[in-house]
């Protein structure tokens, strides 16, 4: 049987609805049986600009996206001008037909100096300058391209609205797409259904759509001799899966673990994720009783955000707050006074290009450094980085009792990739909700800051005692002091917590080997990028290579003894990770004293892709230090 | 008999609790300093200064103050702007 | 008897600051208001002001620059039942802390804002602060203050604040009225408090503040009706605009609703289950959440 690892990228302009159509295709392809990894890119724009999904489904769990792909279908001239050159040799270009004349130098919303690159291209690979002389060039190259007529052929067959022109168009290259892959019209139906479950005229509508397109690429298909049933095997029966992007996936793993306030200012790649909680208000049991109900609030900027989520805190809500690179560069003074003052707070970063604005809309692993540091002077927090989706969900949980046992505050570390991609997870498995070490009533005057063995003082909530916080040096009440010895032993009792977190935290929660264990070569990474790294080693292995990955997991306080088992045992160590510098290499440098010299980084804002790591593996084994990727759109 | 301790007038300094100034006589008068013809009882007024616990309390505090050395003007050095450090 | 509420930490302002008389009245309202002490939390920004909760005995949250209004925010949403004051300067609340009070009053949360207007930055030297008028020279500026004053009164009818009133420090019924009155208003209120500082501002003087100031007569603060409500915003702006800063209650509006309502009206359990009052695990385990009930949109068919 053919392994099966499709790769698809559907193309379209934002605010065109080429997110409804890519999210139509990963439904499918899940409700087919298939383990389906989908990244999104967006550009920072309402409107006009590029927009696509590179989606991947396989028998097999993926956590990363490959280059190149099996089908490209654009809904328009600027999707075909991007994507042509990421079909693999034999790779189906879909596209309508009434766009053959349209020149591929005249795109408007296309940066400028894309379309120099792009003009380059074609004159040296003598390709033409419209879409239809593209496709001749693609045929001439070993591509098949469909032309459909796509337009034409709803209008023909659908009763349509106007003002649905976008959702039928994207459902008909939906269709098409997946009726060319393989994938029989009842299937795709389901999608459908599936999607519009809560609108019966929209759900009607595509049905209709589909049916139509459907049919006529039944009529067209004889003619281009397209026989690839990718899609139309039979699977065995799944158990229940999830299908959730990175957003999705923490605010269920929030709500699982107990979260009661979300605090938040709106921020891209975060925000959904507190749109989520707001949907999902009302926490059900099997019978469909409330067992909980968190709150969020809408604040009115970040400071104002950390500060509420550290004042519900205080009273013993479990809270949060959430945000991006720009966001979190004001929390940190709040940070700090969490730190000071104790606080078991949670503040989830989904880390995105910067610096500054940077690229709002895409990737990057570059705060690293910044969210150890975050905050003046030296307190102890946890910063947790979780590599995958199904991570994430536990990790939010984790995050929360982290906070709450050690009372600090802790950042969930996450990025773009895991925020915007969309996979299939099996249902989260509950654990432990711990709420850490509490006050015992009525034991005389309550000491907030109590010194003792333990640097972790019994906590009551405000309302339960009377209590002091401030951001100053304070004393076991926690009123002011500058005394010299008051200060040592409060500052000696906040930084103990580092050593008691490291030597209580399972090695689980540091880092996780992935591959061999008699490894020759270690790919040291975090993040989503972990997903492409432990995608690549079945290819690497059977080159040869003995090669695994080391997912760093803990970041703050740096497991440094864990790490170095690992990084002293391996002939070579490659750091692999979407940043200038490497920050995790240099990390693992500064803490353990061994230095990772070579090392695979990426700062475009797109994915570092499976393809990537094997070549940029290839390219170290051959000599080079450093490989800077650049593949993606 | 009495003196500028226990005369309306004095205000004593904050830090050398025994020099002071006066409301009617120019210059620095120690507080042990025999009381002039201005001298008037010391009167209590709604706020008043504790030298023994250094705060500013209203009449109706006046209970923890009992026995207290406390005066009911205070002086504030009018160049105190030029050599204080800053607090924060 | 006011003598509970001293929390025998040292009060540390400077002889003759117009804090003592805030802490004084604040005490007394406390005392004669009659709610449970550990139920009460004062959140402070930084400043000389910024230190009150320290020497008052209820639970105090001593924060940023700035940010008490936010920290209040999530206090008092997170449990509804805790009597939340805020206490900060004019530098603090009207500068640096500027748009959190402006968004408090967007969402008319049950806290009371006292300002401590004393004109100056006191801790770190008495630098202009937001309220001293332009063109003024207190003697620790070294040239005449170079921006103009913003007025804490009219700020607040703008941003939608719900009980308005002013006082001064050393008048301690007057100011003690008000603050019973601010504490037992249900949405955000602004106490502004005239508060001398000796050390700093030479020109806010006791007698200053007999010239400068008058107790309000005649002037109804309840806000009737809509209509009603624009007459006495346009009537508070004519307050306002006078030589004299007018002392008193200056507006009661009870047809807002709080924003702990508001919140109840989205999210339906908050009233009877405010998120402090919730368990939210059962002997160290999650809650028995039904993830495809709870969920459905996420699960694939």
């Amino acid at each position: 049987m053919v392994k099966m690892d499709l790769n698809l990228i559907i193309g379209g302009p934002q605010g065109g609805g080429i997110e409804t159509a890519g999210l139509l295709a990963v439904k499918a392809l899940a409700m087919d049986g298939l383990e389906v990894f989908a990244d999104r890119e967006y550009h920072s724009n309402i409107k006009g600009k590029h927009s696509y999904s590179h989606i991947r489904a396989s028998d097999k769990r993926v956590r990363s996206i490959k280059y190149p792909v099996d089908f490209v279908a654009a809904l328009d001239v600027e999707s075909i001008a991007t994507h042509y050159k990421d079909l693999k040799p034999g790779g189906v270009l879909i596209h309508d037909s009434a766009l053959l004349d349209k020149s591929l130098l005249k795109l408007p919303p296309m940066e400028k100096k894309k379309a120099e690159r792009l003009k380059a291209e074609l004159d040296a690979n003598r390709a033409g300058a419209t879409v239809k002389e593209l496709d001749e060039w693609l045929q001439r190259n070993g591509k098949v391209v469909l032309q459909y007529p796509f337009s034409k052929t709803i209008l023909e067959k659908v009763k349509l609205d106007s003002q649905l022109i976008e959702r039928a168009m994207n459902t008909a290259l939906t269709t098409v797409l997946l009726r060319a892959a393989g994938m029989p019209l009842t299937k795709i139906l389901e999608a459908v259904d599936s999607l519009f479950i809560d609108k019966a005229e929209a759900r009607d509508l595509n049905r209709a759509v589909a049916g139509a397109v459907s049919d006529g690429f039944d009529e067209l298909s004889g003619t281009k001799k397209l026989d690839i049933k990718i899609l139309g095997q039979d699977r065995p029966p799944r158990g229940k899966r999830m299908l959730v992007a990175g957003n999705d996936a923490v605010a269920i793993g929030k709500l699982i673990g107990g979260l009661r306030l979300q605090t938040y200012y709106p921020i891209t790649p975060a925000a959904d994720e507190s749109f989520v909680i707001e949907q999902h208000a009302k926490l059900l049991d099997s019978e469909g009783r409330a067992v909980g109900s968190p709150i969020v609030i809408q604040a009115e900027d970040e400071i104002s955000a950390i500060c509420m989520a550290i004042g519900g805190a205080l009273t013993g809500v479990r809270s949060a707050t959430c945000t991006s690179g720009p966001g979190f560069s004001l929390m940190v003074e709040g940070i700090g006074w969490a730190g000071m003052n104790e606080v078991p707070v949670v503040v989830t970063c989904y880390q995105r290009g910067g610096p500054s604005t940077g690229l709002p809309t895409r990737h990057s692993q570059s705060d690293l450094l910044f969210a150890i540091n975050s905050g003046h002077g030296e307190f102890s927090r946890i910063v947790l980085a979780s590599g995958s989706h199904e991570e994430a969900v536990d990790d939010a949980v984790k995050c929360m009792n982290l906070a709450e046992r050690y009372q600090v505050p802790v950042i969930h570390l996450l990025d773009k990739g895991i925020a915007n991609c969309v996979t299939t997870v099996d249902p989260p498995v509950f654990g432990a909700v711990e709420r850490g070490k509490r006050a015992e009533k009525g034991t005389g005057e309550y000491l907030r800051f109590a010194f003792g063995d333990d640097p972790v003082s019994p906590r009551a909530y405000l309302g339960e005692e009377l209590m002091w916080y401030t951001g100053d040096e304070h004393d076991e009440l926690g009123h002011i002091t500058e005394d010299p010895d008051t200060r040592r032993r409060m500052y000696e009792k906040r930084m103990a917590k580092r050593e008691k977190i490291l030597k209580e935290a399972p090695d689980g929660d540091k880092a996780v080997l992935y591959g061999d264990e008699g490894f020759e070569d270690l790919l040291v990474t975090w993040g989503v990028s972990t997903g492409a790294a432990i995608d690549a080693l079945p290819e690497l292995r059977s080159r040869g290579s003995r090669v695994a990955v080391l997912q760093v997991r803990m970041v703050e306080p740096f497991p440094a003894d864990y790490i170095s088992k690992f990084v002293s045992e391996a002939n070579n160590v490659i750091g692999l990770e979407a940043n200038y510098i490497g920050q995790l290499a240099e990390l693992v440098g500064c803490n353990t004293g061994f230095r990772i010299r070579s090392r695979i980084l990426k700062y475009t804002g797109r994915l570092i892709t499976q393809d990537e790591v094997v070549n940029a593996y290839m390219r170290i084994k051959g000599g080079e230090e450093r490989v800077v990727l650049t593949g993606g759109e | 008999m009495g003196n500028c301790k226990g005369c309306r007038w004095w205000r004593p300094d904050y830090f050398f609790d025994d020099l002071g100034e006066c409301e009617k006589k120019p210059g620095i008068h120690r507080e042990d300093e025999a009381a002039c013809e201005m001298f008037e009882v010391k009167k209590e007024n709604e706020f008043c200064w504790c030298r023994d616990c250094k705060v500013t309390f209203h009449a109706s505090e006046r209970g923890l103050h009992r026995g207290h050395n406390f005066f009911c003007r205070t002086r504030v050095d009018p160049d105190v702007h030029e050599y204080t450090s800053t607090g924060d | 008897m006011s003598t509970d509420w001293n929390s025998g930490v040292w009060p540390d302002w400077c002889p003759g600051c117009g804090n003592f008389g805030i802490f004084t009245a604040l005490k007394g309202a406390l005392s004669e208001l009659g709610i449970m002490r550990e139920r009460i939390v004062l959140v402070s920004g930084i400043g000389c002001s910024g230190k009150i909760p320290h020497f008052v005995k209820v639970p105090g949250v001593h924060t940023l620059h700035g940010r008490a209004i936010p920290f209040a925010t999530g206090i008092k949403a997170s449990n509804p039942e805790l009597k939340v004051i805020v206490h900060g300067g004019d530098g603090d609340l009207l500068g640096i802390g500027m748009g959190h009070l402006i968004a408090m009053g967007r969402r008319n949360p049950d806290i009371l804002v006292v300002i401590h207007n004393n004109g100056v930055y006191g801790l770190t030297k008495g630098q202009a602060s937001p309220t001293l008028q332009l063109g003024r020279k207190t003697k620790s500026l070294a040239f005449p203050n170079i921006n103009s004053a913003v007025n804490p009164i009219l700020l607040g009818v703008a941003s939608g604040y719900t009980f308005l009133a002013r006082s001064y420090a050393y008048d301690i019924e007057h100011l003690k009225a008000c603050l019973k009155q601010g504490i037992s208003h249900s949405g955000a209120g602004i106490l502004e408090v005239i508060q001398p500082c000796p050390t700093w501002n030479n020109l806010v003087t006791m007698d200053w503040v007999e010239k400068n100031t008058y107790r309000l007569k005649d002037w109804d603060p309840v806000v009737k009706d809509d209509e009603d409500a624009v007459r006495k915003a346009q009537g508070i702006i004519g307050l306002e605009s006078g030589e004299r800063k007018a002392l008193g209650t200056i507006l009661v509006d009870r047809r807002k609703e709080t924003f702990g309502k508001r919140i109840a009206s989205i999210y339906k359990n908050y009233a009877a289950e405010p998120p402090a009052a919730q368990r939210v695990e059962v002997e160290g385990k999650a809650l028995p959440i039904d993830l495809e009930k709870t969920f459905p949109r996420f699960f694939i068919q």
